[in-house]
């Protein structure tokens, strides 16, 4: 019994690890290209999420096919909050960037409020909701879906990354700016292009994370943290460190949730969260500096 | 004039005394209402907290979680008040201590075994004020769960001398005086810290942490330092805002709120400046509760957000600087750039 | 005086040190050179207690310093400048150089004498004219000088000096070099100096260890090591010039 129910929390974890990985490439790819931490990534997988809410509500659009309007209309947040705000204090010390976006996060998060109330939003399609049965194991279509989805979705940024031009380039700024400079690469345009892309992955990971967890306007922070969690977990720019990480976060917490008595689970994610962060020296991510 | 002149002069001691005196005479010259009291009061409580995180910023310490500090001070003298007869007074001496133990230990896991630095220390903060709220919401026989407590008494019982009632239930007056010798005590204490062998260790560590040791720093010492300082007087905040408000829930009592509110009044009254969390504080707990909560009833921290951005991109040394800025350049006919920073007061002290 | 023997750093599969052997003895200027990556940095590092070594004993004076935190490894008489500099960027020259007087000594004087000792410092260094300028806003040239100041100004037996001569102009570069024997020869303090500038460190050093690769390959005087071959085949097709 006690097997069984560990063996589908653990399925059930890596399917879920799937949309966390999706997730958390959006901020590694920002985090890697430009050494900001946007802080309000949460906020716009969030926003993904209401998009895709609204267009099921409003125009019964099942959040699969809402997933590009979903990063659309995320990605030109992302535009904006690049152009107008990271973007002009690219001098100022690290950490201004992390105060702004964590400004900018408080602003989306509290935006969300206005439009959409404090009620917890679902998408709740009665296809994703049937199970299926694999031996013992039962997990629910929506949750295969959703992973294979984001599976999907990171293997075709893994593509762009590694082999168009734009990848390289994005890429050879991770590595290190000042070269890639030298070497003719446009580095503010690629930053642009580079927070764009990790925006619209934010809100495609949305528009699929609303259709298997409740949404609410102060969720954002939760998400954020967990992104970044899978970020030190994996380093940045290694899809399958990515993938990995994702899921071992996913695995860890659904394991944990079937262990440790309800009015604890709450707890898990941040003791995972803090304990992730201490054994985890952070000059692993950092570029080392001479 | 470096920081090492740290001692305020006498034209700035005056001037310093002069607010003092100022705000104590405050509501004996301007007939404030009760609420307009009530909300000072508010003011004053969180500008020791902001106090308290802008310590923890001089030694190049972001924190997003001082709610973590801020609640547990509250909760801790509330319930010793409450269910073990401790005296305020007392247990918000208790609750300082506890909050200043709850720093050691944060900083010690954070600093020591995590070696954590800026966005990851920061981050931290943030995981460790929800266990706090979490743990406070499921210990619920000691602490009474979600429901919150109820009837924390004031700072002092009501007592009558000489005719006269001291009511601090009441009475928005006395509880302004209390509170303000609170803060006049927080004040004091992080300028001499400051402006003490300890305060240029936070200044070398917030410019450059391998420098600093390199020089013989022991940075972890002094960061250990900072972050129990502002454990103290972070929770004494908290503490007091109980007494003073006299309810105190899990949720409300690690609201992001506290955490939001230091570091947007901080930001803007300006880290380098001593007085600036309390100037910014004052200015930013004001226009939130006056202006921001009348526009927007629900969510009013949208425009904390957006003003942080604003702050951030324009003027990250705060509005002080800003307008002298400003100032200087209208009185150089103009020219902005007439303005660096050798020009400017680089010691906290001068502003006080 | 500084010893060190069998001292191995790995990062992941890298080896940056691998068996390092040196030794500095008092009062000589010591030059360390190697190709880029060769692990001079990581040593300075090694030394400093920055990094610990995978394997072997440094020696200060006698004394085992491995484990030893950087900080107290400063207070016991070894003092560092950074290749990329990193000064206290927002304080005044003379503050900066006054905090290395109050923090990196086993018996700090106080604030007035550590202002005025720092004063001498900068004199010293060149840099007394500019003692109120932020950090930030001063040369390279000056800002190097600032880190040999705040060095100096902890008072340390030892000082390693990491390529402090490289980016500079012909000018600069020959009172940095000047600077850099009156600190031996005035002061009295032993140089441990990373120079890529060949030139600076042959004219400057009393004898050289070179490290590839992580290996030391050749020591000796400069002389020598111009000659020696191995040193030659590692720098071959890098842009030095002897
Ligand atoms: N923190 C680190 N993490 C991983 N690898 C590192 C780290 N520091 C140095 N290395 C690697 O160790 C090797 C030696 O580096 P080091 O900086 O010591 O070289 P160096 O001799 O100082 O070179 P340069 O002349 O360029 O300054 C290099 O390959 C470098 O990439
Ligand atoms: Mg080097």
């Amino acid at each position: 019994m006690l097997w069984e129910s560990l063996l589908s929390s653990i399925v059930y974890g890596i399917l879920v690890g799937g949309v966390y990985a999706l997730i958390s490439m959006g901020l590694a790819l920002i985090w890697g290209v430009m050494d900001v931490i946007n802080l309000s990534h949460g906020e716009l997988v969030l926003l993904g999420g209401y998009v895709a809410y609204w267009l099921f509500v409003l125009e019964d659009l099942n959040p699969l096919l809402s997933l590009p309007l979903a990063a659309l209309v995320v990605g030109s947040i992302g535009l904006i909050m690049e152009k107008f705000f990271v973007s002009k204090i690219k001098e100022a010390p690290a950490l201004n960037t992390f105060l702004l976006t964590y400004g900018i996060g408080i602003f989306i998060a509290n935006a969300i409020l206005q439009i959409w109330t404090a009620d917890y939003r679902r998408v709740n399609v009665s296809f994703f909701l049937e199970t299926v049965s694999l031996g013992p194991i039962r997990v629910s279509r929506g949750d295969v879906l959703t992973f294979s989805l984001s599976f999907g979705l990171i293997m075709f940024t893994h593509i762009i990354l590694t082999k168009t031009y734009l990848g390289k380039a994005i890429r050879a700024l991770t590595e290190d700016r000042i070269a890639a400079q030298l070497m003719g690469i446009n580095d503010k345009q690629v930053d642009i292009i580079a927070f764009v892309m990790g925006s619209m992955l934010a809100g495609a990971a949305g528009s699929l994370f609303v259709s298997l967890y409740y949404v609410y306007p102060a969720l954002g922070g939760w998400i954020t943290a967990k992104a970044f969690i899978i970020v030190v977990l994996s380093g940045v720019g290694s899809m399958s460190g990515t993938i990995l990480g994702g899921v071992m976060l996913g695995v860890a917490e659904s394991i944990a949730t079937t262990l440790i008595s309800a009015s604890y689970r709450e707890l898990i994610g941040f003791v995972i969260f803090i304990i992730t962060l201490l054994i985890k020296p952070s000059g692993l991510l950092g570029r080392s500096s001479h | 004039m470096g920081i090492f002149k740290g001692k305020i002069s006498s034209f700035e001691l005056k001037t310093f005394i002069l607010v003092v005196a100022l705000a104590y005479m405050l509501p004996f010259m301007v007939g404030f209402s009760a609420y307009i009291l009530h909300v000072l009061n508010l003011a004053l409580i969180i500008s020791v907290l902001s106090l308290s995180w802008s310590i923890l910023v001089s030694c190049g310490q972001i924190s997003f979680g001082h709610a973590a500090f801020f609640g547990s001070g509250a909760y801790v003298s509330a319930l010793l008040a409450i269910d073990y007869g401790v005296p305020p007074p007392v247990s918000i001496l208790i609750s300082g201590v506890f909050g200043a133990l709850m720093g050691a230990g944060i900083g010690g896991l954070c600093f020591r075994l995590g070696k954590l630095t800026g966005p990851y220390f920061a981050l931290s903060m943030l995981a460790f004020a929800e266990i706090c709220r979490i743990i406070v919401i499921n210990l619920g026989p000691l602490t009474r769960g979600p429901l919150g407590i109820y009837d924390i008494p004031p700072f002092l019982p009501v007592f009558k001398f000489w005719g006269l009632t001291l009511d601090l239930y009441r009475d928005k007056v006395p509880n302004y005086y209390l509170l303000l010798a609170v803060l006049l005590f927080t004040f004091l204490v992080v300028r001499k810290v400051r402006n003490s062998r300890i305060g240029f260790a936070f200044k070398c560590i917030s410019q450059d942490e391998d420098a600093a040791e390199t020089v013989g720093v022991d940075t972890f010492r002094y960061k250990l330092i900072a972050i129990t300082v502002s454990g103290l007087f972070a929770a004494v905040s908290g503490a007091f805002y109980a007494h003073y408000t006299h309810y105190m829930e899990p949720s409300h009592a690690y609201s992001v709120s506290w955490t939001l509110l230091p570091v947007v009044s901080s930001l803007f009254g300006g880290i380098n400046l001593l007085s600036g969390p309390i100037f910014g504080c004052l200015i930013i707990w004001c226009t939130d509760e006056f202006l921001f909560t009348e526009l927007l009833t629900r969510g009013h921290e949208l425009l904390l957000g957006a003003l942080l951005v604003i702050i951030v991109i324009y003027m990250p040394d705060g509005f002080m600087i800003k307008v002298k800025e400003l100032l200087t350049s209208i009185s150089k006919g103009g020219k902005a750039e007439a303005v660096t920073e050798n020009v400017l007061p680089r010691g906290e002290e001068e502003l006080c | 005086m500084l010893e060190g023997r069998n001292i191995s750093k790995y990062f992941g599969g890298l080896a940056a040190l691998k068996n390092v052997y040196f030794k500095v003895t008092k009062g000589v200027i010591k030059g360390l050179i190697g190709p880029n990556g060769a692990g001079k940095t990581t040593l300075f590092n090694v030394i400093m207690g920055v990094y610990k070594p995978d394997s072997g004993v440094i020696k200060f004076k006698g004394e085992n310093i491995i484990g030893l935190k950087t900080n107290q490894i400063c207070k016991r008489g070894i003092g560092r400048t950074f290749q990329i500099v990193k000064p206290f960027k927002d304080l005044s020259v003379w503050d900066n150089v006054t905090m290395g007087v109050l923090f990196g000594r086993r018996n700090p004087p106080g604030v007035k004498e550590a202002r005025d000792e720092a004063l001498m410092i900068l004199d010293f260094m060149g840099l007394k004219g500019k003692r109120e300028v932020l950090a930030k806003n001063l040369t390279l040239a000056d800002k190097k000088s600032l880190e040999i100041a705040r060095a100096l100004a902890t008072k340390p037996e030892i000082l390693l000096l990491d390529e402090v001569v490289a980016g500079l102009n012909p000018t600069e570069t020959i009172n940095m070099i000047k600077r850099i024997k009156r600190i031996r020869d005035e002061l009295g303090i032993t140089i441990l100096i990373v120079e890529h500038v060949m030139r600076a460190v042959m004219e400057i050093s009393d004898e050289i260890m070179v490290l590839h690769h992580g290996e030391k390959i050749a020591e000796g005087e400069p002389c020598e090591i111009t000659r020696d071959e191995r040193v030659i085949e590692a720098y071959l097709g890098e842009k030095y010039i002897f």
